[in-house]
């Protein structure tokens, strides 16, 4: 039976920013969600620890996590604790990860990686996202938006 | 009449490959048949008729969540309603392209008493989305959905920014100027993910079955919804291939 590190995530206490659904998951929902995930994938859920921003902030909670891993593999519940305090995904973080351990999931947005392959698809994804969010944020981005409506609308 | 989905943000649209829609079609029958547990026979018949199955509005309802699950979890459907309009879909969302993850399944039996209420996706989905809504039947009157084009959609916007209060006003408009879709079986509406839309109870003697899937450029700008969570890449072009994998060396250095 596979051991399992799972993660929970300790949302801000502001309104959730999903729209349509009123509340971010509680930690009980988060630690349920986890132990029924590791069951189905036929192990158990040796400990479990959650993200708070100071973690997240330092990541070196997760660098000795990782130094004295004992599981197989890690369970987050979601994406959002492998943020960086700039809303990105720390993809070396996300590396490390997977050197480390041989599978790892991300319960809430149904990602998994058990392979090299599924690694790579998933870090480009992030990448990507990585990248259009901060495009997005970016004065420049917003002012060709602007300058670029307006000439579509001209013409 | 003609619509263009530049000027009016919507266009019923003809599918590539019909044989495939109609595989679609059967597939889509037959699983609704198994949680139903009854035999088929003529498609389109069972289909219309899939009303008579249930004595209540929930167990339609569960019924539909049931066979929403069973498509995500048997049939690539993102994949094969993309190839099916691929025609259509590339100019509007080019070659890096992420699709809804779980699509949308409804189903309106007629009198179903909980219609779809007007609203639109963007925001809070990206405006930079297009929705797919794809019948399983022939639709038309009620059995259909109804649209708010560009120009009454802004028009729409505007009266509720300056007469917030005023919903007869705002009913108007939609009275007015909101069109039912006719839409064959082998045909879908595309539609911008901006348009205000909507159903109302269906009045006709047979049901509908429909589904819904968002496409979008992997690079458009976000919404307010988790692009990881909602969408998956579907694919991408050889350039962005190199592009990424040019990134990901870079970052994992």
């Amino acid at each position: 039976m596979k051991q399992y590190l799972g993660v929970l995530h300790r949302f801000e206490e502001k309104l959730y920013a999903e729209p349509g659904i009123k509340h971010a998951p509680t930690l009980e929902d988060q630690k349920k969600a986890i132990n029924i995930f590791s069951q189905k994938s036929n192990g158990h859920l040796l400990t479990d620890l959650v993200i708070d921003d100071e973690l997240i902030i330092g990541q070196s909670g997760f660098d000795s996590i990782i130094s004295n891993n004992k599981s197989d593999g890690i369970i987050f519940f979601t994406v959002e604790s492998l943020k960086k305090p700039n809303a990105l995904i720390d993809i070396e973080l996300l590396g490390r990860l997977h050197k480390a351990y041989e599978e790892m999931f991300m319960i809430l947005e149904s990602l998994s990686v058990t392979s090299r392959f599924e690694f790579e698809a998933i870090a480009s994804k992030f990448i990507v996202n990585n990248e259009c969010i901060q495009r997005d944020s970016s004065v420049d981005w917003k002012h060709l938006v602007q300058n670029s409506a307006i000439s579509l609308s001209v013409t | 009449m003609n619509h263009s989905f530049q000027t009016d943000g919507f266009e019923i649209v003809q599918a590539d490959d019909l044989s495939a829609l109609t595989l679609l079609r059967e597939q889509i029958r037959d699983l609704s048949f198994k949680l139903l547990d009854k035999k088929p026979s003529e498609v389109d018949q069972d289909l219309n008729l899939l009303h008579e199955c249930f004595e209540s509005p929930q167990a339609a309802n569960e019924f539909r969540l049931k066979l929403t699950t069973g498509v995500s979890e048997q049939i690539e459907i993102g994949q094969l309603i993309y190839e099916m309009f691929k025609s259509h879909l590339e100019p509007l969302v080019g070659f890096d392209v992420l699709a809804q993850k779980t699509p949308n399944l409804v189903f309106q039996p007629p009198e179903y008493p909980v219609p779809t209420e007007l609203h639109r996706d963007a925001p809070a989905n990206s405006p930079y989305e297009v929705v797919v809504w794809l019948p399983f039947v022939d639709c038309f009157r009620t059995k259909s959905m109804y649209v708010l084009n560009r120009q009454f959609t802004q028009k729409a916007i505007e009266h509720y920014s300056s007469h917030p209060d005023d919903k007869d006003g705002f009913d108007e408009i939609l009275l007015d100027h909101a069109e039912l879709m006719e839409v064959p079986f082998g045909s879908a509406l595309i539609f911008w993910s901006g348009l205000f839309h909507g159903s109302i109870i269906n009045k006709e003697k047979e049901s509908r079955l429909s589904l819904n899937i968002r496409y979008k450029n992997l690079f458009s700008p976000l919404g307010l919804k988790d692009s990881l969570r909602y969408f998956s890449i579907l694919k991408t072009s050889p350039l962005t291939n190199l592009g990424l994998d040019f990134q990901l060396r870079e970052q994992l250095k």
